[in-house]
């Protein structure tokens, strides 16, 4: 399991009191509706946490649906931009 | 100005076409409007709803519930509406309608051409009492605090003119282009924003439950100079803009709830273009800041009032004084608006209390006056009193005891001291002419009217009339002094 999604796995179960369990979050579920359907409360939150956690901050032209569109595509996403950030 | 002239003239004119209204499936431009509108006057009246029946509308920001509401004007058809039910608490279809339309989100695989009737469903409205209603009225819900909700009643007329003063004071034109990602199922959406855009015939975007990623993309395409939101909307995108915001003349937030630092953070954020609007269901928009306006003035006071409207601030009562205050500066924000309700009615579609509401309305907001005359709201009036664990307005019981027959006026007020149970409270009544009742015969009336907590715990009728303040106001002080604590 690659770390990343672990980690952002775990940030959602534990993190966002959305009441949706570790196990529930497949790797290639859609994050928005389809899928774990997370509110805008929440999604916004998740933002937060991981620029926080991960030490970067997402560029405008990350936030679109195709990099949310699952655990898996945010990971990548999640990955090279804090290896760029801590660089 | 009728509706039906106001919005002819918009779907007229040779840009008609490049003007138009989307929910980011379905687009319709100005120039084919009037088309939809008639589709949907066709289905109307197949379904047997004339111009007296009044609806009950379930709607959602879509091109169908827009284009519904819109039809529902140009007849002159009174309405209540709500947002979609779906998720919300399931609240039955008021009695005095005769029929109930609901607005059905499009199936993600809908594409062609738009139909507004494939999204709407009519259905008979069981539980109808038979009560013919006044044509042109529009009904919105609000909630009571002795959980019954009322229904907010405005005249399509006067919503017209609450929407003239929003177009006059943020700017509203043929070139705006209005992206609405509130409910235009609530006052402020439909009236602040919806009615002023279409009656301008500006272009719009509207969004259903938008979140972060959608409002980023649709703003990329719909390019919006104006937009109505709420605080949790600027804290999203606060998270979301990497970089200010050039495109908007106005961007204006709902309530004066909103933080001092998040109004600063993201004033920034939108190059300078938030503002504030202050008003309510009752009222429609009452006062607003300009973009032009200090950012000091827009980020902490209500702004100036709209056209026509009056505000003052009401002295408190001293016991809602803080230690030290003098109550000089500060009161209930009270609001005389010439386009504001004309009263509330229930799912019968009575009048609860005093019907129609004229005159002054007491916002239950509590608002200071700074040196400029300028306003800024500081909480919310003390109206509220713990009753078993339920908060309970005295204003609400006041207005259903109102309705009693044998009662011409009557007072709710509550003792000083909380104890286990909460707050004793105490009704004091003047009786109509020619009624004969004692003060435990209108208390057992109560039962029928009030849930069990809110039912006051004395209920005295007083003959010699109530007493008066110099400002000819009830003296409410001196009444809950009588009241055993």
């Amino acid at each position: 399991m690659d770390p990343t999604i672990d980690q952002l796995r775990h940030l959602i179960a534990d993190k966002l009191d959305v009441n949706i369990g570790y196990d529930e979050i497949g790797a290639d579920v859609p994050l928005l509706e389809e899928g774990l359907k997370l509110d805008s409360l929440a999604f916004v939150k998740l933002i937060t946490l991981i620029e926080e956690s991960f030490g970067f901050e997402f560029a405008e032209g990350d936030l679109n649906v195709e990099v949310f569109a699952s655990v898996r595509r945010l990971a990548e996403l999640v990955d090279s931009r804090a290896k760029a950030a801590a660089a | 100005m009728v509706f039906s002239e106001i919005f002819g003239r918009t779907c007229d004119g040779d840009d008609a076409r490049s003007r138009i209204i989307t929910d980011g499936q379905f687009s319709c431009s100005y120039a084919d409007a009037p088309t939809a509108l008639k589709q949907i006057e066709i289905f109307l009246t197949e379904q047997g709803i004339d111009r007296d029946v009044c609806v009950a509308v379930e709607c959602i920001n879509s091109l169908a519930g827009a284009f519904l509401i819109l039809a529902l004007f140009q007849r002159g058809n009174s309405f209540v509406l709500t947002p979609s039910s779906q998720d919300a608490e399931l609240k039955p279809t008021p009695h005095f309608c005769r029929h109930r339309l609901r607005v059905l989100p499009a199936e993600s695989a809908d594409s062609g051409k738009f139909s507004p009737v494939t999204h709407l469903r009519s259905e008979r409205n069981m539980l109808f009492n038979g009560r013919s209603t006044p044509p042109s009225k529009l009904y919105l819900r609000t909630s009571g605090s002795i959980g019954i909700s009322k229904l907010v009643v405005h005249s399509h007329e006067k919503l017209l003119g609450n929407a003239a003063n929003c177009i006059s004071r943020y700017g509203f034109s043929a070139a705006s282009r209005a992206v609405i990602p509130v409910p235009i199922a609530h006052m402020y959406g439909l009236g602040a924003e919806f009615l002023p855009a279409v009656m301008s015939g500006a272009s719009i975007d509207l969004q259903e439950k938008t979140n972060l990623l959608k409002y980023l993309s649709r703003e990329k395409h719909f390019r919006p100079t104006i937009v109505f939101a709420t605080p949790a909307i600027c804290e999203m995108l606060l998270v979301g803009y990497k970089t200010p915001r050039s495109n908007y003349h106005v961007f204006v937030t709902s309530g004066q709830r909103i933080g001092e630092n998040l109004f600063r953070n993201f004033d920034s954020m939108v190059s300078g273009r938030l503002v504030n609007q202050y008003g309510s269901t009752e009222l429609g928009a009452a006062a607003g800041c300009l973009p032009g306006d200090a950012l000091e003035l827009r980020a902490t006071t209500i702004g100036a009032p709209m056209p026509g409207v009056q505000l003052r601030l009401d002295p408190l009562p001293a016991e809602d004084w803080l230690d030290g205050e003098t109550g000089i500066g500060k009161g209930e924000l009270c609001c005389d608006h010439p386009c504001g309700f004309e009263g509330y009615v229930d799912e019968d579609g009575e009048w609860i209390g005093k019907a129609p509401h004229t005159g002054w309305y007491r916002t239950g907001d509590v608002g200071m006056t700074q040196s400029d005359g300028s306003i800024v709201i500081v909480g919310r009036a003390a109206a509220g009193v713990n009753r078993r664990g339920y908060l309970v307005s005295l204003s609400d019981i006041e207005r259903r005891m109102e309705k009693l027959p044998a009662l011409s006026e009557v007072v709710v007020v509550a003792a000083a001291v909380e104890n286990k149970q909460g707050q004793r409270i105490a009704a004091f009544c003047v009786l109509r002419q020619g009624s004969d009742l004692d003060g435990t015969q209108v208390r057992r009336q109560c039962f029928d009217l009030l849930p069990h907590y809110a039912v006051p715990d004395e209920v005295h009728v007083v003959t010699a009339g109530l007493p008066l303040l110099p400002s000819g106001k009830v003296d409410r002080r001196s009444l809950a002094a009588l009241v055993d604590g």
